[in-house]
């Protein structure tokens, strides 16, 4: 799972360091109140009721996966339809800037958190708030076990196993013959051959070529050109040196054999269940 | 042809005194430090903006052409920076206002008793020798009008003199030639006119043994001539 | 000594055909198996960057000449003393919050250079030294650095990281014709325009009051010097971003050549920046440790130890 989700990560981590620009004052981690700190962790209550996300892989999860009612805040960035589709299912939600003092006063009783921001997990045990740390997935049978894990704290398991059959059944079996191809983000970012966004390409019988750097300038493009070259649309419209990259004459200028298909950007930021739709798009979409 | 100054500078600065400059003869510009030579230098020059007019031939030099002027009026500033290390020649070059003359560089330098150093960078000349060069760069272009502020500063006795007859020659050849001095002596003795000026005002305008008195010596410079050469007047240096 | 542009331009010429040509092997193998493509490779790619590495290097050498020869101060240059970086912030702003196009892009990155650099003349005065200069220079560079930064957070864009990257430490990788399109009138125009001001900076030499009285328009001349290098350096760092120290070097290097002169450095010093810059281009395209370097990294790793022999020269 790595470069053009990890260009959307890179992004998603700026973005929090933004708003934490923005937001000077409370830069600062404040220390725990006394109080807090001498009660023990609440015992997990059967279903909890007041589910804050900080994350917004954790976010895309628990939107999927939620009773209605059952969540209270998630990050800015899922609520953001520019960063993940399930944005609009965030509608009335608080929205936190991934940092555990934005959801003190909501009072959850279970915090979601991403093992890639360990400090956020940290802060939020030590105010005695229940927590819940996903790790970044590597692999197609981590995604399920995320899935799973987040079901079984919100205490929706069977909607868990629902969305984990519906992510297969979009799956469908691994084509066998994969075409070589190219996913490309702006500025030419890629991902690495044998990463979890390339076992997603897989399932939709394309081979990720493999690539040095994570990056493909356009020599190397036009060079060895791939079979089918997946370009993903992340943020459309918007003015960026990496963005105007996607549009150089040279891309369009590629052998007609090479066919270019476009791919939703904003599904491969996380890798999580999201991207099964996408694949089963994509696979119908190959040539082959 | 003639140089003529009106009501130059901010009152009291020349008053509505003219002046008026004629080629052939060689004028001395004295006063003591701050009197404002170099401020009527270079307004006759053309540049500040003070009030006044100068003129050139009856035009004045506001609305004459900046090659035109450039070609006929040189001016010299006191200070002797050369704000890159380039060649004497070089530095010498500048003064011609179409393109490079290389027989007029070398004639100039050789006038200003700068030849040999023609080919060193500046930066390695002494002042005295730099001077020379600058000089020579003023004299380049065969000027009808020159200015020169202090050209006899920094220069050893043998130049100094050597410089005033090469004014004297310039003089000679038509042109019109104003220097600042700051050598009594050499005013004195070298000059055909000698303009006085002090506290920004124009005191007197003549022959130089009666603009020097000394009555002006003394109130102006606050010197004597005697026997023994120059003495202080009415100023003492406490023991 | 009249010689040298001479020189220096068949330098040019077998390091554009280098560039051009870069990776025979290469070419050849695409040639075999589609001749379109390598002709794409060659017309879309390798044409705009080689171009463009000689347009900017020329701009900056050449605006860095006539930046010293301005102000007669031999650490003037748009790339260290705030134009370049002025630019990248002009081009920036214009680009991500007036969502402008290839164009006003690099009208921002023009107008950012110019602001920067009258706001360096107007600190440290037209004839200021040295320390003053450097001092005003760097503030500004700073300043226009840090505010790239920070418009580039406010900007809502998933890419600003390497943006920030890419229009602080510059790159001719990936270039178009469209923005050779744009950039090469723009460069071209101003620097025959700053190339005719020679003369007059030569007698700038002499101080600006005796350049007044040898027939120079100090008032136009200084006009003239800003607008064309802020024009010039904004449009190619609007393309490239901004890369550092060539403009400072160069100057330097063919200075003694031609006799110190100021005005005689103008021709050279544009040769020598292309030349300069074309071979940093190529360089950065031999990977070091599986990594490209960034130009502007490259350029810098070269040019600020000079900057630091100067400053101790001149102490």
């Amino acid at each position: 799972m790595k470069r053009v989700a990890a260009s959307g990560l890179a992004a998603a981590t700026l973005l929090v360091a933004v708003s934490a620009v923005a937001s000077l004052p409370t830069l600062a981690p404040k220390p725990p109140p006394a109080l807090a700190l001498d009660l023990p962790a609440p015992p997990a209550p059967v279903r909890p009721r007041r589910v804050a996300s900080l994350n917004l892989c954790t976010d895309e999860l628990a939107l999927l996966l939620a009773a209605p009612g059952q969540l209270v805040s998630i990050s800015r960035l899922g609520a953001e339809p520019r960063e993940t589709p399930v944005a609009t299912r965030a509608r009335g939600l608080a929205r936190n800037r991934g940092r555990v003092t934005d959801i003190v006063a909501l009072q959850p009783d279970l915090v979601l958190t991403s093992a890639g921001d360990a400090s956020a997990a940290t802060a939020a045990r030590r105010l005695g708030f229940a927590v819940v740390n996903v790790v970044q997935p590597r692999s197609l049978a981590e995604v399920s076990a995320n899935i799973r894990q987040v079901a079984r704290a919100l205490d929706r398991a069977a909607a868990g196993e629902a969305l984990i059959a519906r992510m297969l059944a979009d799956l469908g079996p691994r084509p066998s013959a994969p075409v070589p191809a190219l996913i490309i983000g702006g500025g030419g970012q890629t991902i690495a051959a044998d990463g979890l966004s390339a076992q997603w390409l897989r399932h939709a019988g394309l081979q990720q070529q493999r690539v040095t750097r994570g990056q493909v300038d356009l020599e190397r493009l036009l060079s060895d050109p791939p079979q089918v070259l997946v370009i993903s649309r992340y943020y459309p419209g918007q003015m960026s040196a990496n963005q105007n990259w996607l549009a150089h004459p040279a891309i369009a200028a590629l052998p007609a054999a090479v066919q270019r298909i476009e791919t939703d950007g904003r599904v491969w930021t996380c890798g999580g269940p999201l991207v099964a739709a996408e694949v089963a798009r994509l696979r119908a979409l190959v040539r082959r | 042809m003639s140089l003529a100054a009106t009501a130059l500078a901010r009152p009291p600065m020349l008053g509505a005194t003219d002046i008026v400059l004629h080629p052939g003869a060689l004028v001395g510009l004295v006063g003591p430090n701050g009197a404002g030579k170099t401020t009527l230098l270079r307004a006759l020059a053309g540049l500040g903006h003070g009030p006044g007019t100068v003129t050139l031939d009856g035009t004045p030099l506001a609305v004459l052409p900046a090659r035109l002027r450039a070609a006929r009026l040189a001016w010299l500033p006191a200070d002797r920076d050369v704000a890159w290390p380039m060649r004497a020649r070089d530095v010498v070059a500048l003064g011609l206002a179409g393109a490079g003359n290389d027989d007029a560089v070398a004639d100039a330098l050789a006038r200003a008793d700068a030849a040999a150093f023609a080919d060193r960078r500046v930066d390695t000349l002494s002042t005295g020798e730099r001077a020379r060069v600058l000089l020579a760069r003023a004299l380049v272009n065969r000027p009808a009008v020159l200015l020169l502020d202090e050209p006899t500063a920094n220069l050893d006795p043998g130049h100094r003199l050597h410089v005033m007859d090469l004014l004297r020659a310039e003089a000679g050849r038509g042109a019109i030639v104003l220097v600042a001095l700051h050598d009594l002596d050499l005013a004195m003795t070298r000059c055909d006119r000698l303009l006085l000026v002090a506290d920004g005002a124009l005191v007197a305008d003549g022959p130089p043994a009666e603009v020097l008195d000394a009555a002006r010596l003394a109130a102006i410079f606050g010197v004597a001539r005697s026997a023994e050469g120059w003495v202080t007047a009415g100023r003492s240096v406490a023991p | 000594m009249t010689r040298l542009p001479a020189v220096l331009a068949l330098a040019l010429l077998p390091l554009v055909l280098a560039s051009l040509f870069w990776d025979p092997a290469m070419l050849r193998a695409v040639a075999e198996r589609d001749p379109a493509l390598a002709r794409t490779i060659l017309m879309e790619l390798r044409l705009p960057r080689t171009a463009l590495a000689v347009l900017i290097g020329g701009a900056l050498g050449l605006g860095g000449a006539a930046m010293q020869g301005l102000l007669r101060n031999a650490l003037a240059s748009p790339d260290v003393l705030g134009p370049s970086t002025g630019a990248s912030l002009g081009a920036v702003f214009a680009g991500y919050f007036l969502g402008g196009g290839v164009l006003a892009v690099a009208a921002g990155g023009m107008a950012g250079a110019l602001v920067a650099l009258a706001l360096l003349l107007a600190l440290a005065g037209p004839a200021a030294g040295t320390a003053t200069l450097v001092l005003a220079g760097v503030a500004i560079s700073a300043l226009a650095g840090a505010l790239v930064n920070l418009a580039l957070s406010l900007a809502p864009s998933p890419y600003a990281l390497y943006d920030v990257m890419f229009w602080l430490l510059g790159s001719l990788a990936d270039r178009s014709l469209p923005q050779l399109g744009i950039a090469a009138p723009i460069i071209l125009v101003a620097g025959a325009l700053l190339l005719r001001q020679a003369r007059s900076l030569d007698s700038l030499a002499l101080g600006e009051d005796v350049a007044e009285t040898l027939g120079v328009d100090v008032a136009r001349l200084r006009w003239t010097v800003v607008v064309a290098t802020g024009v010039m350096v904004g449009a190619g760092v609007a393309v490239a971003g901004s890369i550092g120290f060539v403009g400072l070097v160069v100057p330097h290097l063919v200075r003694p050549l031609v006799g110190n002169r100021p005005g005689a450095t103008l021709l050279p010093a544009m040769l020598a920046g292309a030349v300069l810059l074309v071979a940093a281009d190529m360089a950065v395209r031999v990977p070091v440790n599986g990594q490209e370097l960034k130009l502007g990294v490259l350029t810098a790793l070269l040019g600020a130890p000079f900057f630091l022999w100067l400053v101790v020269k001149g102490r």
